[in-house]
């Protein structure tokens, strides 16, 4: 039996893990979450770093996406009963959000939570240290973050 | 363009003769020392080996596809014609073989292919997203088997877009890129990595993903990265050493020609852009090589770049052995919808009007086929391909330039634009800002006089942000919303102009075509299926479906005297999003393989 706060470390790297993959989010919002996605990406993914969102919310929002924006949803069945927002698509309409490439279990989505509540929002500078962490070891894109805040 | 203002035009390009840099190959690597280099070709067997000779005669070997666009000319017309008209229905799998690259890294959720396969004496030469190249004996028609992979060792989160074009044969080396900026020389008949050279900082956004063009002793090296803020160039190499030889930006410094056309107080020109990210053409003739620059950076977001922002979106002819600017001519200046000007530059021969002209045809990604004469850029006609086209009404017939360029405007707005980007919110833009016809390559047929090109057909919401320039959340300026999008491929006349035959499809055409001396025209959509159309009617006489994305375009070859047509297959995430408004697409899954068919 882990302890809270081992298990707790233990569900964020299994979030990382889906949130730098499957997930595919950093396409958009980054390696970092600051929005610095890919240049191709469609919906100009805002930086989560500064997100006043609560835990709950982010995960609500990687559940259902967010109507009328860029972001998709992850849950297969976001949609089709009123899981979401209260909404089905006939309620949501137009507005629906696109569906991620990969969709997510429950738990999945929680760990993609807990992972961008611990180590992204609330936490406005990207520093090379935490490059580092996320990737390993110093690859290119750490050394280019210092030039980035310039 | 009004003749004066041509003059005018003509004359930067001349003073840019004078303003070519020409500087050191960032870093070269030699583990294997010169001694060590490639094995001699007598072991190889000397008729593998890809001399000057060959390649300027690569259309007296219809069984072997030696470089990227099949010859010098890009025109990707193979005259094979076992598979034809009357038979394609009855073409098959002849083998396919599973490639890597699936993982993804980085900002990319998986790699995907975009190469065309080359050909040499039964050997096919195929790369995939991460730089790893790959040998594979197709010579007895029943199996590709993989004699041997180089995988370059690149770090996936270096690799910023998962995408490489394909590899080049230079006498007994095969030459890739890498997308951190290395060209690497392996030997062709071990598969070790003998040389290779870090062309330019990746640090800067540099990044390579096209194959470069041989030309004699020289390696023409486009570079790319643009979208994430690199100021491209097209660079020479030595191609037996490295040695830089010569570099031409495709964005001016202060004080160059043309550098007025860049303003603002961003310092915009230093990530400019414009890169090369499709291999150029080359006219022995002239010696000039053309290659296509792509857009601005931001891309939608023109108030931080005011100006043409040359040579942007522009078709650039260079002096081989100088790298001089001899002519170059700019599709659509201070562009705000991403029209990217890279894709292949068909060198053709035909009369218009009665004369014999030295041609250049082109698919401008901004919806127009474009005809000019290729020894000095003269424009001579342009008409929408795309079905579906909103941006401008029309391109004058003089000038060659959209009909509401004002050379004295700063912003240009074209027909949907505002003065201001930023405060118009969102426009809808037609076609969608990835074409048209993309990077895919395009072909012309000498038996048919017809060009062809298949693309994207549909629009796009785009919104200018300028929180979204200059790097420090993105590169991009804006963001975007795709409406439901299809595909097309079209048949186009170079001598008059005039669309000869269209066939749409459900979904976009990511991939490029090839036409054959059997009449057809070979092409393939996002969904997966690749198709065989009529040469004349573009009507569909055959079609297979893989179950994976196709994002990379097909090709034919001989051995032993008969026929196959080979594709890769597997998308990554850029043209999988072209699919995002097909809900029943969702759950296409990517892969990474060969495909090989015949009769």
């Amino acid at each position: 039996m882990l302890s809270g706060s081992a298990a707790l470390a233990q569900d964020v790297s299994v979030g990382k893990q889906i949130y730098s993959s499957k997930a595919g989010c950093p396409f958009c919002h980054g390696w970092a979450g600051d929005g610095h996605g890919d240049p191709r990406s469609e919906g100009g993914a805002p930086t989560l770093r500064t997100s006043q969102l609560t835990r709950d919310q982010v995960a609500e929002v990687i559940q259902c996406g967010r109507p009328g924006t860029g972001m998709p949803y992850h849950d297969r069945f976001a949609y089709t009963d009123k899981r979401c927002y209260g909404m089905n698509s006939e309620d949501v309409g137009s507005l629906k959000p696109r569906r991620g490439d990969q969709t997510l279990q429950k738990d999945e989505i929680q760990a993609v939570a807990d992972y961008v509540s611990a180590k992204i929002i609330g936490h406005p500078a990207v520093t090379k240290e935490e490059c580092i962490e996320y990737f390993g070891s110093e690859i290119g894109e750490c050394k280019l973050i210092e030039q980035r805040k310039g | 363009m009004a003749s004066s203002h041509r003059g005018l035009r003509l004359a930067f390009a001349t003073a840019l003769l004078s303003s070519v840099f020409t500087i050191p190959a960032f870093a070269v690597d030699d583990p294997a020392k010169p001694g060590a280099a490639a094995t001699p070709a007598a072991a190889s067997g000397a008729s593998s080996e890809v001399t000057n000779e060959r390649l300027l005669n690569a259309d007296k070997e219809p069984q072997n596809w030696l470089m990227v666009h099949k010859e010098y000319n890009s025109t990707r017309y193979s005259p094979l014609d076992q598979i034809n008209k009357d038979n394609v229905k009855n073409l098959k799998v002849a083998f396919t073989t599973a490639i890597g690259g699936v993982p993804g890294g980085g900002n990319n959720p998986t790699g995907g292919l975009q190469a065309t396969p080359l050909v040499n004496n039964g050997f096919m030469y195929v790369v995939d997203a991460w730089g790893s190249v790959y040998k594979i004996d197709v010579r007895d028609g029943k199996r590709g088997r993989i004699v041997w992979v180089m995988d370059p060792g690149v770090n996936k989160a270096d690799v910023w877009i998962p995408s490489n074009r394909g590899v080049a044969l230079y006498k007994n080396f095969v030459i890739s890129v890498t997308g951190p900026g290395k060209v690497i020389w392996t030997n062709a008949e071990t598969g070790e990595q003998v040389r290779s050279v870090q062309v330019d900082d990746p640090k800067n956004g540099y990044a390579l993903t096209a194959p470069p063009l041989v030309i004699g002793n020289k390696l023409i090296v486009g570079g790319s990265g643009g979208d994430q803020g690199a100021r491209d160039h097209v660079t020479a190499l030595d191609a037996d050493t490295g040695a830089q030889l010569w570099r031409t930006y495709s964005v001016p410094a202060p004080g160059e020609p043309g550098s007025e056309t860049w303003g603002g107080d961003n310092n915009a020109w230093m990530h400019g852009g414009g890169a090369f990210w499709v291999t150029g053409s080359y006219d022995p003739e002239t010696k000039l090589t053309l290659w296509g620059s792509g857009q601005p950076v931001p891309m939608y977001d023109p108030e931080y770049r005011p100006g043409d922002n040359l040579y942007t979106n522009s078709t650039l002819a260079l002096d081989t052995e100088t790298g001089k600017m001899k002519w170059y001519f700019q599709y659509t200046p201070g562009d705000f919808l991403d029209f990217d000007e890279v894709g292949s530059k068909q060198l053709i021969n035909a009369k218009v009007d009665g004369q014999d002209r030295k041609l250049l045809g082109y698919f401008g990604r901004n919806g127009f086929y474009y005809v000019q004469d290729r020894t000095n850029g003269q424009f001579i006609k342009a008409s929408q391909y795309v079905k579906t086209l909103n941006w401008t009404d029309g391109i004058d017939p003089k000038t060659g330039k959209p009909v509401e360029y004002d050379p004295n405007k700063k912003l240009q707005t074209y027909k949907i634009g505002a003065p201001s980007r930023r405060a118009q919110g969102a426009m809808t833009a037609c076609p969608h800002i990835q074409g048209g016809v993309n990077m895919f390559p395009t072909s012309y047929s000498p038996k048919t006089g017809l060009s062809y090109g298949s693309g994207i057909e549909g629009c796009i919401k785009v919104t200018a942000v300028a929180e979204r320039s200059g790097g420090k959340i993105a590169w991009n300026g804006g963001l975007t919303e795709d409406q439901k999008l299809g595909g097309s491929l079209t048949a186009m006349d170079p001598t008059t102009g005039e669309r000869k035959a269209q066939t749409l499809f459900e979904y976009p055409a990511y991939s490029g075509v090839v036409s054959t001396g059997g009449g057809l025209v070979f092409t393939a959509t996002l969904d997966g299926t690749i198709t065989a159309h009529d040469d004349q009617s573009l009507k569909e006489l055959w079609s297979f479906n893989v179950g994976s994305g196709i994002s990379a375009p097909p090709m034919t070859y001989a051995v032993n005297g008969k026929q196959y047509v080979a594709i890769l297959v597997g998308h990554s995430r850029v043209p999988k999003g072209r699919l995002g408004t097909h809900p029943e697409m969702q759950d296409l899954q990517t892969t990474s393989m060969l495909y090989v068919f015949s009769l």
